[in-house]
């Protein structure tokens, strides 16, 4: 044979990977793969452990002396507490049924994104403290000590977790990887490891009840804004009701959807739906925020942020609350609030005022979902459309992970669409409904410095939409998450560039034919209808 | 008599498959096996998305003739390196995988290249390989700068529109006019 140099000598990498077990490869802090750290003042204001200005990059991580005394006591604690988490750490048979579920560990081929394997990040060292057997067998049994390493280990791969727990779906014994990850995350809290895009907003909201922090008049300034785009658009001026006392019912939202694009075309959406049903609704600037960020931080400030909500429907005197297009809002009202801060025995059951069905499976919360609620209006026929006003739009769903697999709302944001659009295209259906993939900036993981791991993670979603626009010439993507509205708009510009990014009700809002309203010439994006407008009534 | 690219269109599966262990051999183990046992497009995207642009770069290479060109390769070079360009790869890991189909063309034709006598034609192969690196090149820095570009523009929609309901910025109408 021929003397040639490989290829691989010339250009001197190595593409194997060195086989050696997960326990022995050091984590590697790069820009790209994680988030920033809170800021210590952020940490004081939450009265949380060890505040300090640090660096994941930094090889001393300043944690406290005791540090595993601490970690060590807390896990016992938590074990104690909640039976489901001893099970998780004891049941998995490892049988490997979710390893290639995650979509970071899909796109992005890291053995430890595995959920499998980084629930063992955290069971290794319940074996080698909690479990005698394994203590003496170390290692051979899966077992490992608590070092600083295994922190920074955590650190990096229990934030690079979105809680989508799309992995749970696959367990044949149920395990919930998302409560794994919000136990390490809550241990790590302990000893002063979090990270700032969710402390911040976390904090902010239990200031100003929003994430951004914004004040009650500031607030009404941003919807008075908006209000004057829907007069321009629409020629209506809509004046909602603010923080007004005696109104049937209460509207929650993400705050995100008031202040940023895409996010306020949904808010439009909204006010252009009350107004046409005339509903007896209520906005709040105190509950001026439906996502809570306690869930990524801990029960106890998840509980304060939930209660926040209740407090405010109280003290306005509604029967009921609505709540908005949120992703992980939904999770903990159904699956979290009836055990946190329930019954909430003062509201009523909600009842459509309009239509006046009974909505029981919100018995429980006395909060309804919007899409359920604006379903049962169209379903009623209550609602004049026009859906030839998005015909601009081939439009598909994203289902976001808390409303599909936390909750099960599936078919209701489908037939709202179907009926203010008219070209609508599912994607391929292991990427939707329950299986449906993560966007990739739940859980708090929707900053900038995450972005390159949001990509990577965003790939089997991305990858699904650039089918669709391939094949049917899809887009816009629609979705009932603002965290979505935010994280999907660069995913679709990575993967399948010329996809746009909407709300649900940004398309209600579009088709809704509003009484005495001019007739519309654009969209709520200021964008020209397509030439239709001599259709409509 | 063949050419050496016909040989490569003919056994372009055994082409393919040799060089689908080269590229997955760049990844963890435990990672490789799995990618290769899940062939469903949407459940294993990776290996969609490689095996739809090697095969492009492959059945290309057999009809491409001397020089090949951005529009025919671009494409297919984008399905494989638009992946590695954010799985936490150096820029030279990133693109390194083309250079594997020397080593998988070698590997696999070799005996067909020994006896007809082919190596001047595989000299030229390799040549329109290299030029192919070089449009990787392209395209791993054209993801690298919109994925700055998506963080630059995140941070500005964060903040765009409160910056704007506080008069803080000017808004420069489609005709140039200035307004407030």
């Amino acid at each position: 044979m021929a003397k040639y140099p490989p290829p691989e000598e010339l250009i001197k990498i190595n593409y194997t990977t060195p086989v050696k077990s997960w326990m022995d490869t050091k984590t590697a802090f790069k820009p790209g793969n994680f988030s920033y750290p809170g800021k210590p003042e952020i940490l004081k204001y939450l009265g949380m452990p060890n505040p300090r200005v640090w660096s994941p990059t930094d090889d001393d991580w300043q944690l406290p002396p005791d540090w595993q005394r601490i970690v060590m006591e807390k896990f016992r604690e938590k074990l104690k507490k909640y039976r489901s988490f001893k099970i998780f750490m004891d049941v998995c048979v490892r049988c490997g049924a979710c390893a290639d579920k995650c979509h970071f560990f899909i796109g992005g081929g890291d053995p430890k994104n595995m959920p499998v394997l980084r629930a063992e990040l955290l069971r290794s060292i319940y074996r080698g403290e909690f479990s005698a057997a394994a203590k003496v067998l170390g290692k051979l049994a899966g077992a490992r000590k608590l070092e600083e390493d295994v922190i920074k280990e955590w650190f990096l791969y229990f934030y690079q977790c979105t809680e989508c727990r799309r992995c749970s779906l696959f367990c044949p014994y149920g395990i919930d990887t998302a409560e794994i990850t919000m136990m390490a995350r809550e241990l790590l809290h302990e000893v002063g490891c979090n990270i700032n895009w969710i402390l911040e907003p976390a904090a902010n909201c239990n200031r100003t009840g929003n994430h951004l922090g914004i004040q009650p008049h500031a607030y009404k300034d941003m919807m008075d804004f908006l209000c004057d785009d829907i007069e321009e658009i629409t020629g209506k001026r809509i004046r909602p009701n603010v923080n007004k006392k005696g109104c049937e019912i209460l509207f929650i939202t993400p705050s995100g959807d008031i202040f940023a694009d895409p996010g306020i075309y949904t808010y439009m959406g909204y006010l252009i739906l009350f107004e046409h049903l005339g509903l007896d609704v209520t906005w709040s600037t105190y509950a001026s925020e439906g996502g809570n960020f306690g869930l990524f931080t801990s029960d106890k400030m998840m509980k304060k942020l939930n209660a926040k909500m209740y407090a405010e429907a109280e003290r306005l005197g509604a029967k009921w609350i609505l709540g908005g297009e949120c992703g992980h809002m939904w999770r903990v009202i159904n699956q979290y609030m009836s055990t946190m801060n329930g019954p909430a025995d003062f509201l009523e059951t909600p009842v459509s005022p309009i239509t006046g069905t009974k909505f029981d499976a919100a018995a429980g919360t006395k909060m309804l979902h919007i899409a359920e609620f604006t379903a049962d209006l169209i379903k009623h026929g209550k609602l004049n459309l026009d859906p030839s006003r998005n015909d601009n739009f081939k439009t598909t769903f994203h289902d976001s992970c808390n409303p599909a697999r936390g909750m099960g709302l599936f078919e209701e944001p489908r037939y709202v669409l179907k009926n203010v659009c008219r070209y609508f295209y599912e994607m391929p259906e292991n990427t939707i409904r329950e299986q449906t993939f993560c966007c990739g900036g739940g859980a708090g993981l929707n900053n900038e410095e995450f972005t390159e791991t949001r990509l990577r993670g965003g790939l089997p979603r991305g990858n699904a939409v650039k089918y669709v626009r391939d094949r049917h010439g899809v887009n816009n993507l629609a979705c009932v998450c603002a965290i979505d509205r935010a994280t999907l708009p660069p995913l679709c510009d990575y993967w399948a560039p010329g996809v746009g990014v909407s709300g649900l009700h940004e398309l209600v809002g579009n088709a809704i034919i509003l009484d005495g309203e001019k007739k519309r010439t654009t969209d709520l994006r200021q964008n020209p209808l397509p030439g239709m407008e001599d259709e409509e009534e | 008599m063949l050419k050496l690219v016909d040989h490569l269109v003919l056994e372009q599966q055994a082409v393919l498959d040799a060089w689908f262990d080269l590229i997955l051999g760049t990844y963890s183990e435990n990672t490789a096996v799995l990618w290769k046992k899940r062939d469903d497009p949407f459940a294993n995207p990776v290996r969609h998305r490689f095996e739809a642009g090697m095969r492009g770069i492959v059945v290309g290479l057999g009809t491409c003739g001397q020089t090949p060109d951005v529009a025919t390769f671009g494409p297919y070079l984008d399905e494989i390196v638009r992946v590695r360009a954010i799985q936490d790869f150096t820029p030279s890991q990133a693109t390194a995988f083309i250079f594997l189909l020397k080593k998988a063309v070698r590997e696999t034709l070799w005996d067909k290249i020994v006896e007809h006598e082919l190596y001047i034609e595989l000299l030229a192969l390799e040549s329109a390989i290299d030029v192919l690196a070089l449009f990787a090149m392209d395209i791993y820095c054209q993801c690298r700068e919109k994925l700055a570009a998506l963080r630059i523009d995140q941070i500005k929609k964060q903040y765009d529109r409160l910056l704007k309901r506080a008069n803080l910025v000017c808004d420069l109408s489609a005709e140039g006019g200035e307004e407030k």
